[in-house]
């Protein structure tokens, strides 16, 4: 079959619904990697991160016909990526804290170089709030990572939180709070 | 300050591993259907007045929470009014499978009313959040009449029991809720005038304008772990002695 234009989401869950597993790993690849992001946060091992992403989109796959049509579909794939993760964690039984790098070159766009002792420093303080930030329980940084790191919307953060939309600001807020105890900053 | 930081930091994230070329083996079989129970039209026109009941009987949020938790585990019952479906109103039910297949695949024992004798329907939904729900249909029968909600005698219903909500109900001013126990395990009759049931979906968001219309309804906390739901145009006692048959 000739398609003049890619399909759009609505087009590949209703393939998907009717069993095109093609149409599955394209919506599959489109949210693979906030999908496994997520659950990295959540595991804190990449390991149990990408079965849990695995799992979560076998899961969602055989949940499809229950998926409401003409809603967006990242919130509802993340809100079963995010509950395997915890399971996982659970059942793993792991508490170990997790650890972000930063990547190297992360100075914004548009300023001239920073000389090497600002470079330095600006590096010390992007480890230190990431150290912090792997520190927190699972719930305040999964918060944190899901509006700050992945730029996730409220709606998407508070379906990977399992939470209803109107929470995320306090959890927010709160864990922002724990945050800045971690990285030795008043609240 | 700090919010600014957090979203101008880089993070060298683990490189993201190919999900949907892992995935694709894995899905032999297409979606499973839903299947749906079908409802008298005259049930629209409840779920309607229901609305205009709910607008006219705004009650006050301190109130609404006044009936949360009765004992249940997996169960929040709220005192507020029900509100009409988006769905309709329809009873969305899983698979249709043997019963041998639901009790093979359930992941704990799933239990017939032996004074009913097998079902007439057996659904099996393996939710991705709360795990699998078996669903029995039996049809009306002397003894067993018709009921308005569901549409079939006696819909059984048993799962898991969680720690965490998977039934949400409300149930408005019309509706009586009695507590008490069966055989030691927490039980609650919810009677009289339909309530508001819903199941948390896999975003494990229940909004309560997700549910459906439920008539008597009796839920039983078993102490195996097993939570069972019976609803059909019965009251407490004809209730309470098909769930004490169920084995």
């Amino acid at each position: 079959m000739v398609v003049g234009r890619p399909l759009t989401e609505h087009e590949l869950v209703e393939r998907a619904r009717g069993g095109d597993g093609t149409a599955y790993a394209t919506l599959v690849r489109d949210h693979e990697e906030t999908a496994f992001r997520i659950a990295y946060v959540i595991c804190g091992n990449a390991a149990d991160a990408e079965e849990a992403a695995q799992d979560a989109f076998v899961k969602a796959y055989r949940a499809l016909g229950r998926f409401r049509t003409g809603e967006p579909l990242r919130p509802w794939l993340l809100a079963i990526v995010a509950n395997e993760a915890r399971n996982r964690r659970r059942s793993a039984g792991r508490r170990a804290a997790l650890v972000l790098r930063a990547a190297g070159e992360g100075r914004p766009s548009g300023e001239a170089a920073p000389s090497p002792e600002a470079a330095l420093l600006a590096g010390e303080r992007r480890s230190v709030l990431l150290a912090g930030l792997g520190r927190l329980n699972e719930r305040d940084r999964t918060v944190i990572a899901c509006r700050y790191l992945l730029e996730l919307s409220e709606a998407e953060t508070a379906a990977a939180l399992g939470v209803r939309p109107g929470t995320v600001k306090s959890r927010l807020s709160r864990a922002l709070d724990r945050l800045r105890e971690e990285v030795g900053e008043d609240a | 300050m700090l919010e600014h930081e957090l979203r101008e930091l880089q993070v060298e994230w683990p490189q993201t591993p190919d999900i949907a070329g892992a995935v694709a083996p894995r899905l032999a079989a297409p979606p499973p259907r839903r299947w749906v129970l079908s409802r008298p039209a005259w049930q629209l026109a409840i779920a309607a007045v229901a609305l205009v009941i709910a607008v006219v009987m705004a009650i006050p949020p301190a109130r609404a929470a006044v009936l949360e938790f009765l004992g249940l585990r997996g169960v929040k019952i709220e005192r507020r009014e029900p509100q009409p479906s988006r769905f309709g109103g329809r009873v969305v039910l899983g698979d249709p499978v043997s019963l041998a297949t639901a009790q093979r695949r359930a992941g704990f024992p799933v239990g017939v009313p032996e004074e009913l004798g097998p079902p007439d329907g057996v659904f099996l939904y393996d939710h991705p959040v709360t795990g699998a729900r078996v669903d029995m249909t039996y049809r009306p029968r002397p003894g067993l009449e018709q009921s308005g909600t569901t549409g079939v005698g006696l819909l059984l219903t048993e799962m898991k029991a969680a720690a965490t909500p998977v039934i949400q109900k409300a149930v408005g001013t019309g509706a009586k809720v009695e507590q008490f126990t069966l055989g030691g395990d927490p039980a609650v009759f919810i009677s009289g005038r339909p309530h508001g049931f819903a199941y948390t979906p896999p975003n494990g968001q229940t909004q309560f304008e997700d549910q459906r219309l439920a008539g008597n309804t009796l839920l039983v906390d078993r102490s195996d772990g097993v939570l069972l739901r019976l609803e059909g145009e019965f009251g407490r006692d004809e209730a309470v002695r098909i769930a004490r048959s169920i084995h």
